[in-house]
């Protein structure tokens, strides 16, 4: 619901300059709470801030004192649409302390599992949160109701990101299947042969789908920013890699702390995240930019026949990179399926010992970093978790600075409003661990 | 989990937790006490959009869910799809993405079945992590009472 109040401007200079005040109080079509507040005067943006308001969700406290064996299930329960990131950031971090090796059976089911978490994850933002921006539409159910049938394929992807996620975590939402060491339960082939059998005709739904998002009207926009995401030797990173940018950045996970910096905004509950003093951008986009060159070559080809280049620095390209990446997922799930085998025992055994660990994985929204601290009898002693969301917070109000001063200042608070509405969403924030519609209050002068 | 072939379909949904179990337990006791050939039976942890996929291709579907109206603990609600309230936060994030919504949805998609029945059990909050008690226990064999014999019905009428 919309609601919109006039007010008399906060403040007059002598020069009686026009002062704009656009307050969100309530960001839609985003998962979470959030807002955001917009101060123009004399046609310049003087104040910005997209406001979490959430409530402190004190999860990493929640961890100290558990035994490593519940971390997995404990993180999971962060986020409903990207669990299995949380569950593989963790399961890394605490792996290099315990000096456990899961075997490739394992490394494969969990690049698996992180396919899945990505099919769902893409699907929804594009056809759910995203779309109807592109397309004038109020809501995903206007979309639906013109465009049926582009619907219903998205529909149909994330389902298969859910089955996914499913076959190796025992159900999709917050799935209980990882464990240190790999998995509790390995899938039966039959199983296995049934969701592969259902791949190449999600490959080609991906495929139409990369073509489609390539065909929206996005704004045109170009802007300056650094890409951080993983790099993999051989690999489109998801598991595994070192910490890169556009900007010459080549650490490894262990050296996050030494490069990136946390802060906390007065008007955010959530800590905002910069490189160096800056903000930077994590995310489907940034991944792409960084490791185009990695794609399987169906999907490289398949995307630049697109008509969109990669790396791209218009941010809104992020709905077509999440469509590659859908592609991407899908292409190396079936691969990852070819020659299955149910194994011995689909775990490592773990052992408890002192130590600190840390793990990055790719989660949908961009880079998730974990550090963990244990004692001797495997208990957390201290956690510490930097999700995407609050990466890319600053980056988010950057974007916002650009956008709505090249809108101009004149614009009607409606277009504001569906403009900056926009740009959160295109970030695909998850103010729970994210947003889709804004409320306006408007003060002008 | 792709969508069943069953005509008729009854899907109790929920989380494992609390009160929140009650559409789970209906269709367990309904798998496991009750004849109902050729109806598909399951349960769905929190569905949200994926709802809009298992009702594909159904012709009837019956709903079972907790319910919080104000009525009595353990009160039986039936309703149509129809029924439902339009809440106007449809869509708006699909953290809180519900019944009322994916119904929404499969309508505007084409996905709908003729027939969607909204079965409820009035429960005291979803954070009660006791599990049902004795009152919400009695609601569910009700429940699993009325909607067996719904199907029964509806079967004999055909």
């Amino acid at each position: 619901m919309s609601r919109k109040r006039r007010r008399r401007p906060v403040r007059r200079t002598r020069r009686a300059m026009r002062e704009i005040s656009v307050k969100v109080p309530l960001l839609a079509r985003v998962e979470g709470e959030g807002a955001l507040a917009l101060t123009v005067r004399d046609g310049v943006i003087e104040a910005l801030q997209l406001r979490i308001f959430e409530p402190p969700r004190l999860f990493e406290k929640l961890l100290e004192g558990r035994s490593f064996e519940e971390v997995p299930d404990i993180v999971a329960r962060i986020c409903g649409i990207c669990p299995v990131a949380y569950q593989m950031s963790a399961c890394h971090a605490i792996e290099g302390i315990l000096g456990v090796a899961p075997g490739p059976w394992v490394r494969r089911m969990r690049r698996l599992f992180y396919c899945g978490e990505w099919i769902e994850s893409h699907s929804l933002h594009i056809h759910l949160l995203a779309a109807p921006d592109f397309l004038g539409y109020p809501s995903a159910l206007e979309l639906a109701k013109e465009h049926p049938a582009i619907v219903r394929r998205g529909l149909a992807l994330q389902g298969l990101g859910n089955d996914i996620i499913r076959l190796l975590g025992g159900r999709s939402v917050h799935p209980v299947g990882a464990r240190i060491g790999g998995f509790y339960h390995a899938p039966d082939e039959a199983s296995v042969r049934a969701l592969r059998a259902r791949l190449d005709q999600a490959a080609e739904d991906a495929k139409a789908l990369v073509s489609w998002t390539a065909s929206l009207p996005l704004p045109a926009t170009e802007q300056v920013f650094e890409c951080v995401s993983l790099r993999h030797p051989d690999e489109y990173p998801m598991n595994e890699g070192r910490i890169v940018s556009n900007r010459g950045l080549d650490i490894a996970a262990a050296d996050f702390e030494a490069e990136f910096q946390e802060r906390q905004a007065a008007y955010s509950t959530a800590l905002q995240c910069l490189h160096r003093g800056k903000p930077y951008l994590v995310g489907p986009l940034a991944r792409l930019n960084l490791n185009a060159d990695r794609l399987p070559s169906s999907v490289a080809e398949h995307a630049r026949a697109s008509g969109i280049a990669f790396p791209s620095y218009n941010p809104f390209h992020s709905v077509i990179a999440r469509a590659v990446e859908i592609h991407c997922a899908i292409v190396e799930a079936a691969a990852l399926l070819e020659g299955y085998a149910v194994p011995e025992q689909p775990f490592a055994v773990p052992s408890p010992r002192p130590g600190v660990g840390f793990g990055c994985t790719e989660a949908p929204r961009g880079i998730l970093w974990h550090r963990y601290e244990l004692d001797s009898a495997g208990r957390v002693v201290r956690a510490r978790i930097v999700p995407p969301t609050s990466q890319n917070q600053a980056r988010i109000e950057e974007d916002l600075r650009t956008e709505l001063a090249a809108l101009g200042a004149d614009s009607t608070d409606e277009a504001l409003k569906l403009r900056a509405e926009a740009v959160i969403r295109n970030y695909d924030p998850c103010i729970s661990c994210a947003t889709h519609f804004l409320n306006l209050e408007v003060a002008r002068s | 989990m792709s969508a069943p072939s069953a005509a008729w379909r009854v899907f109790g949904i929920g989380s494992p937790f609390g009160e929140d179990r009650v559409g789970w337990a209906t269709a367990r006791l309904l798998q496991a006490h009750f004849s109902l050939p050729g109806v598909c039976v399951e349960v769905l942890d929190r569905p949200g959009v994926e709802l809009v996929g298992r009702m594909h291709g159904a012709r009837a579907v019956w709903l079972l869910d907790a319910v919080r109206s104000g009525a009595v603990l353990g009160a039986l609600h039936r309703l149509e799809a129809a029924d439902l309230p339009v809440t106007g936060t449809a869509l708006r994030s699909t953290h809180g993405f519900g019944v009322a919504d994916a119904l929404a949805l499969a309508q505007a998609i084409g996905g709908m079945p003729n027939e969607v029945i909204v079965w409820g059990i009035e429960i005291g909050g979803i954070g009660r992590q006791r599990g049902a008690g004795r009152v919400l226990q009695r609601a569910i064999g009700r429940l699993a009472e009325c909607v067996a014999q719904e199907i029964r019905r509806k079967s004999r009428a055909q």
